[in-house]
């Protein structure tokens, strides 16, 4: 009996865990009382989710002012402050909305969708949804080596390039003066598809915060740009210190409270070209791929330890399954080519008979619904002349008979199934 | 790797051969084509009678089964090409 060596590689399938972001929303659909509140009745609302997280989306509604009575939400176990909806352009892309996301750590993140607007002069980096945008202040030095608490961190309006937002810190007053932080490190962290080719993102402080009769409300009107690379952008702000007089009252005309204590503007500057021009087409170079990979590195970055350590297993099977099962067989065609090229006849027929077999696997068989017999033709007499069959009504009776078939094949399977474990359990060869 | 490795080994020991054997003729290759195209227009027919997939899936499992003391001792074969690993075959 002739022994066929059959040697497949065995496969191992592993399951990959996908961490799966919770991303419950609560609506708040009856009140944008700014005024008042949006209105926080009642706090177990707000507990956030089991991932840490508490999001809050608004809707139709363009309040230009959009946050929340900081009174109220002071009171809450979870800082709960600007909920902003509107419409406007950001960085190219129409704001279809956003809202903020709180955790209890005191860490924002706020959310935004876009649409992708028609295409512009700026639209051709941005050929990708924007899904979300994390916005931290990472320290607040204070000065004398106060660390002053960081309060607000609340969006206003938004222009076609210019994103707005301040945060508040608290003040201290020593002998008559307020003291607040003057040294703020910001983080904002793009996620995902966004190509950042030339751009660069800059924090400056609103020029208009202050009245230029105010001898201690000091402003750095410098736009100064941050790195932009790996969609990550750190930028330290070094401030002039914030000194407010206290006998002198406050000229601040955006400190209207206890929290605002400054002010910036998220600015976004092309600084370069793309090689192609505008059209992302024309510009192989500007796909998102490596901010993606930039991205995707960062973010396994941010998983910590703990994640590494969990993936370990995971990562080591499959260490173990890439040992044995190749992500690419392309080296069977080097292969069959050298053989081909080296071996030329002796090689051909056989790995023609196993293309022949392969292929049969994947065929895919025409199904007959006639039988044509040509005609035949004999010494210029017709001897016979073509002829159609049709097997419409033959598939009716046979469809029936492929069960007999498939029965019968089972039964052979199972008979030679017997007959290999006789063997097996003679202890016998095969 | 391992298998890409192997292959790769065997390709370079194919490669050092200094001469290069000649080919079938294309009227032979022209030929086997033909006759693997009437096979395969030929089991269309016969699917016609019979569940043709099914026969193959039937036939390919039990030719696995019946050399699956081969297959084992293939396995076997490459995972003893790991260092340290020693797993005895199936005699």
């Amino acid at each position: 009996m002739k022994k066929i060596l059959f040697l497949i590689p065995f496969l191992l399938f592993f399951i990959i865990p996908s961490d799966v972001f919770a991303d419950s929303q609560l609506s708040c659909s009856n009140a944008y009382d700014f005024g008042g509140a949006c209105s926080i009745t009642s706090s177990s609302l707000y507990v956030p989710d089991s991932s840490g997280i508490y999001s809050r989306e608004f809707s139709n509604n363009d309040y230009t002012s959009p946050y929340l009575s900081k009174n109220d939400s002071r009171n809450y176990p979870i800082y709960l402050y600007s909920v902003a909806n509107g419409y406007g352009s950001m960085m190219g892309y129409d704001v279809t909305y956003w809202n903020y996301k709180f955790t209890t750590d005191k860490k924002y993140k706020l959310v935004i969708e876009y649409t992708v607007p028609t295409k512009d002069s700026n639209s051709y980096f941005l050929d990708k949804d924007i899904y979300y945008k994390y916005i931290t202040l990472n320290t607040v030095t204070g000065i004398n080596g106060r660390i002053p608490e960081v309060d607000v961190w609340k969006y206003g309006e938004t222009s076609a390039s210019l994103l707005y937002f301040n945060f508040g810190i608290t003040r201290e007053e020593v002998n008559n003066t307020y003291y607040s932080g003057y040294k703020y490190l910001l983080t904002l962290e793009i996620q995902p598809r966004v190509n950042l080719y030339g751009l660069q993102f800059g924090f400056k402080p609103i020029e208009d915060s202050c009245s230029s009769t105010s001898p201690t409300c000091n402003v750095d009107n410098v736009i100064s740009v941050g790195s932009s690379t790996a969609g990550i952008i750190n930028y330290e702000h070094a401030y002039p210190i914030l000194e407010y007089g206290y006998t002198d009252g406050f000229n601040c005309s955006r400190l209207v409270n206890f929290y605002e204590v400054d002010e910036f503007a998220l600015t976004t500057k092309i600084v370069g070209s793309l090689p192609g021009g505008d059209d992302p087409d024309d510009n192989p170079g500007s796909d998102n791929t490596e901010v993606l990979d930039k991205f995707d590195e960062a973010e396994n970055t941010r998983k910590g330890i703990w994640q590494t350590i969990k993936d370990l297993p995971v990562q080591f099977l499959n260490m173990l399954k890439s040992l044995f099962i190749p992500d690419d067989f392309s080296f069977l065609d080097n292969f069959k080519e050298s053989l081909e090229n080296k071996l030329g006849f002796i090689a051909e027929v056989p790995l023609s008979v196993l293309d022949f077999l392969l292929n049969l696997v994947t065929s895919d068989w025409e199904e007959f619904n006639s039988i044509t017999f040509p005609s035949i033709d004999i010494f210029g007499v017709k001897f016979w002349s073509d002829m159609t069959i049709d097997l419409t009504e033959a598939k009716n009776i046979f469809g029936p008979f492929k069960y007999l078939t498939d029965i019968s094949c089972v039964i052979i399977c199972v008979n030679t199934l017997r007959r290999w474990y006789d063997n097996f359990a003679n202890g016998g060869g095969n | 790797m391992i298998l890409e490795g192997l292959f790769n080994l065997i390709s370079g020991v194919i490669n050092l051969i200094p001469f290069e054997l000649p080919s079938l003729p294309d009227k032979f290759m022209t030929v086997l084509n033909f006759v693997f195209t009437g096979i395969t227009d030929s089991l269309g027919l016969i699917d016609f009678f019979i569940d043709l997939k099914f026969w193959l899936k039937c036939a390919a499992a039990m030719t696995i089964i019946y050399n699956i003391k081969h297959i084992w001792n293939g396995i076997v074969w490459l995972l003893n090409l790991i260092p340290t690993v020693n797993i005895g075959y199936w005699k």
